[in-house]
């Protein structure tokens, strides 16, 4: 695994009588990591004190090696954010808000570098425009301009492909790959658009209910949950279902669109059963494999929602 | 990409400036402040005595920059609160005091900078000498006047985070003691006013001086007038500068 470049310890944080973290143990190493959870998981809370806008009530949060609360200055120095809401001046033009956010980084050479990350984002037509008149895609892309400005090691952002057409949502994760591997930024991203991070993550992060359901590189979270999940094809799945649910290597079973899936947790006692319960019922069996793991699935067990 | 040692505060103070001067609101502040001072000097005296036109309906002045300075701090701190820009701000690589005293000072240097110039008209209206001294301690009451209504507001905007709650109750608290109070009081603008005011005028104008009060005003009372808009701002932004800078939660 990479250096870790963020990371939590048994992070707190109640509003309150609303727990939004609860005993948060993250890490996120260089690269770029996925950051997924429901509506009120603790995404945002987690972001507000990695910023040092929020102070936590317990545990400790840190990133590059540096204390979130009381070094919050000095991260901020090294990374960037984009958050969720566009919260941009209005009456400024796209150019003269990221000059304004350039020098407050220190950039020396502000015009070119305004210029070449408007250029970048393709907001190079649009840079003397006001941001008022900006569509909710071009927002989004001055919001990457302005978390990429001078080059941070760390770029975090908050749901940046929310809202935004399909095309400028490729262009955007398109944006986000090439600034990791030309200058070797690493991001967080925070989102519900699971098939996004697919493409670009190789870090996952799984928060529910302010804590880590699971997190890992996102090779073995895909083979480790795969590796547990078999789909069932046959000519009377509800019957199937039912003599399956019996089997003590089965976790959970449910149906979908006419296939059965299974969670088991013995993968050598399952598939020996199975010939024998499809005999026994004078079933057909028209297929029978291990799913490939998508974020999706892996999210959705780990959070434990019922996919029916 | 090469860094440079930027000079935070300054450019923050220069990024609110320029936030507020592209701000429509701007123009309906330069338009009230002139018409607060062609309302005010809508009583012509005779030249002799027309300094007193300074004082002639400064209660609209202060009425309307009560109005104007609690919609624009209420603006630039709760409004910020609400619309998220603050949480962005403080997301870049800035120090929480830089953000606080910027937006402060940007603040009043654009309300009172929009005031002082119309009251500057007074000068011509009333036929005044660029050096008359009763222009500027007008102008300094003024100033403290803003000072009041900024800290009453910005502590209202930290406590609500919400601009239509502000405005509307920083503008009614101080609306609410400028008519609990009469024009004697130290608890109203107007009052205080008629102090410092009654005061410098008695220094400056021996031969002429209008009696604003029942007696000459002394040194006690205008030190009064003074020292309570200079109290309650030290102590209210002092309060309100630690709350933003130590304990705030930028949710």
């Amino acid at each position: 695994m990479n250096t870790i470049i963020v990371n939590t310890t048994n992070l707190v944080k109640s509003f309150g009588k609303v727990v939004a973290l609860n005993g948060l143990n993250m890490q996120a190493p260089k690269g770029i990591s996925g950051f997924v959870g429901k509506n009120g998981s603790g995404k945002t809370t987690t972001i507000g004190i990695l910023l040092g806008l929020i102070k936590p009530n317990g545990g400790n949060a840190t990133v590059f090696g540096l204390d979130c609360w009381q070094d919050s200055f000095e991260i901020r120095r090294r990374l960037g954010v984009m958050h969720e809401i566009n919260a941009y001046p209005g009456s400024f033009s796209g150019r003269r808000f990221l000059e304004h956010v350039a020098k407050l980084y220190g950039v020396s050479q502000v015009n070119q570098t305004v210029d070449a990350l408007l250029k970048d984002v393709g907001l190079a037509e649009a840079k003397d425009k006001p941001i008022k008149a900006y569509s909710a895609g071009m927002l989004k892309r001055l919001g990457l301009a302005q978390a990429l400005i001078g080059n941070p090691e760390l770029a975090i952002l908050d749901e940046p492909t929310a809202n935004i057409d399909p095309l400028g949502r490729l262009t955007l994760l398109d944006k986000i790959k090439e600034m990791h591997n030309n200058h070797d930024t690493s991001f967080l991203i925070a989102t519900h658009i699971l098939s996004d991070l697919e493409k670009i993550c190789n870090w996952l992060i799984i928060i529910d209910s302010g804590k880590i359901a699971d997190q890992g590189n996102i090779h073995n979270l895909t083979e480790k949950y795969s590796a547990s999940i078999y789909k069932v094809e046959v000519s009377n799945p509800q019957l199937f279902v039912a003599a399956v649910q019996k089997l003590g290597a089965v976790d959970r079973v449910w149906e979908e669109n006419d296939k059965v899936f299974c969670k088991v947790n013995n993968p050598e006692v399952f598939c020996e059963q199975i010939p024998k319960i499809v005999i026994e019922l004078k079933l057909q069996l028209k297929s029978f494999q291990q799913t490939l793991g998508t974020l999706e699935e892996i999210y959705t067990q780990t959070v434990g929602e019922k996919r029916r | 990409m090469s860094r440079s040692r930027p000079r935070t505060f300054s450019r923050l103070v220069l990024w609110e400036i320029e936030g507020c001067l592209s701000l429509p609101i701007l123009s309906l502040i330069v338009a009230s402040a002139i018409i607060a001072v062609l309302v005010q000097s809508s009583s012509p005296r005779d030249f002799a005595n027309s300094y007193i036109n300074l004082y002639d309906g400064t209660s609209i002045i202060f009425l309307i920059l009560a109005l104007v300075a609690s919609t624009l701090f209420s603006h630039s701190f709760a409004g910020n609160i609400g619309n998220g820009g603050l949480k962005r701000m403080l997301s870049y690589p800035v120090r929480r005091w830089q953000v606080f005293l910027s937006k402060v000072i940007a603040t009043t240097l654009i309300v009172f900078g929009a005031y002082a110039s119309a009251f500057t008209l007074n000068l011509y209206l009333s036929s005044l000498s660029p050096l008359e001294p009763l222009f500027y301690v007008s102008l300094f009451t003024m100033f403290l006047h803003l000072l009041l209504v900024c800290t009453v507001s910005i502590g209202i905007s930290l406590l609500t985070g919400s601009e239509i709650i502000s405005t509307m109750v920083s503008f009614l608290l101080v609306l609410g003691l400028d008519n609990a109070f009469d024009f004697r009081s130290y608890f109203s603008s107007q009052g205080r006013f008629t102090y410092i005011f009654g005061y410098f005028e008695q220094l400056t104008h021996l031969d002429s001086f209008f009696m604003l009060t029942n007696s000459p005003v002394t040194v006690e009372e205008v030190a009064i007038s003074i020292a309570i808009p200079i109290l309650v701002t030290t102590v209210g932004l002092t309060t309100a500068f630690i709350y933003f800078t130590r304990k705030m939660e930028i949710d």
